[in-house]
């Protein structure tokens, strides 16, 4: 037994720990069931679109099968095709990044602005971390061009829109009823005249009840515009590549 | 009441110092991503580079410093 074998549970167990760590966090400051809310948002918000990359074959988690015990998938819990440490993974950066950006250093400014921010600091953070993952092999990039140290130019332009995007559902509503450029026409059509209304004057503290179908909605409706656009711009970066050679 | 145990009990002081107790927990994280993974995967150094390394680790570092700076302020 290596010392390599142990790092899928280095990685579980990190994960568990901070995931745990950023929920407490974002429970004392925002109060359990907003805080559960945004961590079962992130799930639905990434866990779909990570096992649709890898059902198209752009990487794999299955670097580390057998390789700790026989049989074994190399990791404990999963969530379809995708370890379910990845998915705390995306809870932590992006309750982080909001803790962060909307609490501590850009509390004035506007919610486009901090949720760039966000998104920058976890592509940031992403250009540290995946290198050292992939050349680990927690997971594996099988396709995808223009790579930067072994990372696939498209991963950055996708972790920069699930933050950028979680982000602003996440601040317009979980934290407050506000509607969203580009969805309010449907949204008035699916759910009736009850559309989202603007906040009144309040500040942050003063939060008002979640729309559970609303969020549900625009999670899906946004998830569906990033796949579609990461498909083809893959294919877009791949055929640059083949014909810049 | 002594106003320093009242300041403690404030929820909005009690959360800030947790968000920079975390802020910098997640900063470790990456520090042992950096410290534990780069040996085993025989890369020395993020990536193989050493400026590489610097230059996406620095912004991360000063994001992270600005952070738990911003929340200390805010609750004293």
């Amino acid at each position: 037994l290596s010392l390599n074998a142990l790092s899928p549970v280095v990685a579980e167990l990190g994960f568990a720990i901070f995931g745990t760590a950023v929920f407490y966090a974002g429970a004392r400051r925002f109060g359990v069931w907003r805080t559960t809310v945004f961590f079962l948002g992130s799930i639905l918000w990434t866990g779909p679109l990570e096992n649709f990359a890898v059902l198209r074959g752009a990487y794999t988690y299955y670097g580390y099968v057998g390789r700790l015990l026989p049989n074994y998938p190399g990791y404990l819990m999963w969530l379809g095709l995708l370890p379910f440490w990845i998915v705390l993974g995306w809870f932590v950066f992006a309750m982080s990044g909001f803790l962060i950006f909307h609490d501590v250093l850009l509390t004035k400014k506007r919610a486009l602005i901090q949720a760039c921010a966000s998104a920058l600091f976890a592509v940031n953070i992403d250009l540290m971390m995946d290198p050292v993952a992939s050349s680990n092999s927690l997971w594996i990039w099988l396709t995808g061009s223009f790579r930067i140290y072994g990372v696939p130019l498209f991963n950055f332009i996708g972790w920069f829109l699930l933050i950028f995007l979680y982000d602003l559902i996440a601040q317009h509503t979980i934290f407050h009823n506000k509607p969203m450029i580009g969805l309010s026409t449907l949204e008035r059509w699916l759910f009736g005249k009850q559309s989202a209304r603007q906040d009144e004057e309040g500040g942050e503290e003063a939060y008002g009840s979640i729309d559970g179908k609303r969020l549900i909605f625009r999670i899906i409706a946004l998830e569906t515009v990033v796949i579609v656009f990461l498909t083809v711009l893959t294919t877009f970066i791949d055929y640059i590549a083949a014909t810049a050679i | 009441m002594n106003p320093q145990t009242a300041r403690r009990g404030d929820p909005r002081e009690r959360a800030t110092e947790t968000v920079a107790v975390v802020i910098l927990m997640v900063l470790v994280l990456f520090l042992i991503i950096q410290a534990i993974g780069s040996p085993i995967a025989n890369v020395g150094g993020l990536g193989g580079s050493a400026t590489y390394s610097i230059l996406v680790f620095m912004p991360v570092l000063l994001i992270c410093t600005l952070a738990v700076l911003g929340a200390r302020d805010s609750s004293s």
